[in-house]
């Protein structure tokens, strides 16, 4: 059995002339002149305009190509417009033992107590406060707070170490840059660009490498140290 | 070449400079009792317990104490600062590096043992 779909009469603005059409109707054209009309609902006030929400968003940077693209605030995960790989958007927190390997584009705290025991942990951001095994990657950065150890090595945009904090790293450390205010020991500690040691920083390394040095008074560095090359600019 | 030998000079002008186009140079090691300002080759030492400036164009093949020292030329010997020590771009020193406060420019060249902060010992 079919419902009733009740009529209402209009007119048409052109020509006058009165048909029937769905209450519901939006627009129609005139059987008398053909001139097509909305009814008052599409077009007059009584049309409630949705706002949609505004979608925050953030820049993202691929850790495979560097590709850079826009993703929803709240996005967990997305996949690279350019190379195609799978990036895991959220944070995460070890407080105690993990193993495993971990990529993240967020952020990675590895906590006072926390032991990351894997062989290699990729995340956008590195808060140390504890312990790990495994190569850490911070591509944005490194921030070490409190007494802490790295085995196996790090590597990422800047290194920095918190006033009272001790990084004891067992190989080589290589970032773009560093702000060193606490301790930092270890075999090799390589700046792409520049390195800074704070009035309570302190730096004791087999080898220094660096573009650009800054100690300042009652901050200390210690080892065999080499500045990065003058760049050469090719003849023409 | 203007050129001055000897085992030392003793210098209580503020200033060796280089005469006319040609450099200056002095065989053996120095010691200024001012602020001074050096634009000379020496193959030897330099101190001086005031603040020392090395020009571009100068050259110390030893090594060269101050208590504060400005590095624009180039130093095979090392260098070490009772105070602060600046080496700047395009400047050169090897060896050692002294100092209580350090300043590497990029661009300038520095090889050898860093040791800042820890004192002069």
């Amino acid at each position: 059995m079919s419902a009733v779909i009740s009529k209402i009469e209009v007119d048409c603005p052109e020509c006058g002339r009165s048909q029937l059409e769905s209450e519901n109707f939006l627009s129609t054209v005139c059987r008398g002149c053909g001139a097509y009309f909305k009814s008052s609902k599409a077009s007059g006030q009584s049309r409630r305009k949705v706002k949609r929400k505004v979608i925050e968003k953030r820049e993202l940077s691929c850790a495979d190509c560097g590709a850079v693209q826009e993703v929803a605030l709240e996005a967990q995960s997305s996949t690279c417009l350019s190379c195609g790989r799978h990036l895991e958007l959220g944070h995460r927190e070890i407080l105690g033992e993990h193993l495993g390997n971990i990529s993240l584009e967020g952020e990675l705290r590895i906590g006072p107590k926390g032991n990351y025991g894997g062989s290699r942990a990729r995340a956008a951001r590195i808060i140390l406060e504890g312990r790990s095994s495994g190569f850490l990657e911070a591509p944005e950065f490194l921030r070490v707070s409190g007494q802490t150890r790295i085995r196996s090595g790090a590597a990422g945009g800047r290194l920095e170490i918190q006033p009272g904090s001790v990084l004891e790293c067992g190989d080589r450390i290589d970032f773009v840059s560093g702000r060193i205010d606490g301790e930092l020991r270890c075999s090799v500690a390589h700046f792409a660009g520049p390195l800074f040691i704070g009035p309570s920083g302190s730096l004791v390394a087999g080898k220094i490498q660096f573009e650009e040095l800054t100690v300042e008074p009652g901050g200390k560095i210690q080892g065999w140290a080499e500045s990065a090359p003058a760049t050469v600019t090719p003849a023409v | 070449m203007n050129s001055v030998t000897g085992a030392e000079v003793n210098s209580g002008d503020a200033e060796i400079a280089g005469l006319g186009p040609e450099t200056f140079s002095i065989w053996g090691d120095i010691r200024f009792a001012k602020d001074a300002f050096l634009q000379a080759k020496v193959q030897g030492n330099v101190q001086s317990a005031k603040k020392l400036v090395v020009a571009p164009e100068a050259e110390v093949s030893g090594r060269v104490q101050a208590g504060e020292i400005c590095v624009q030329g180039k130093i095979e010997g090392g260098v070490e600062a009772a105070g602060q020590a600046w080496i700047k771009a395009g400047a050169l020193v090897h060896k050692l590096c002294v100092a209580h406060a350090l300043r590497i420019e990029p661009g300038a060249d520095f090889r050898g043992e860093l040791r800042v902060g820890f004192g002069r010992g």
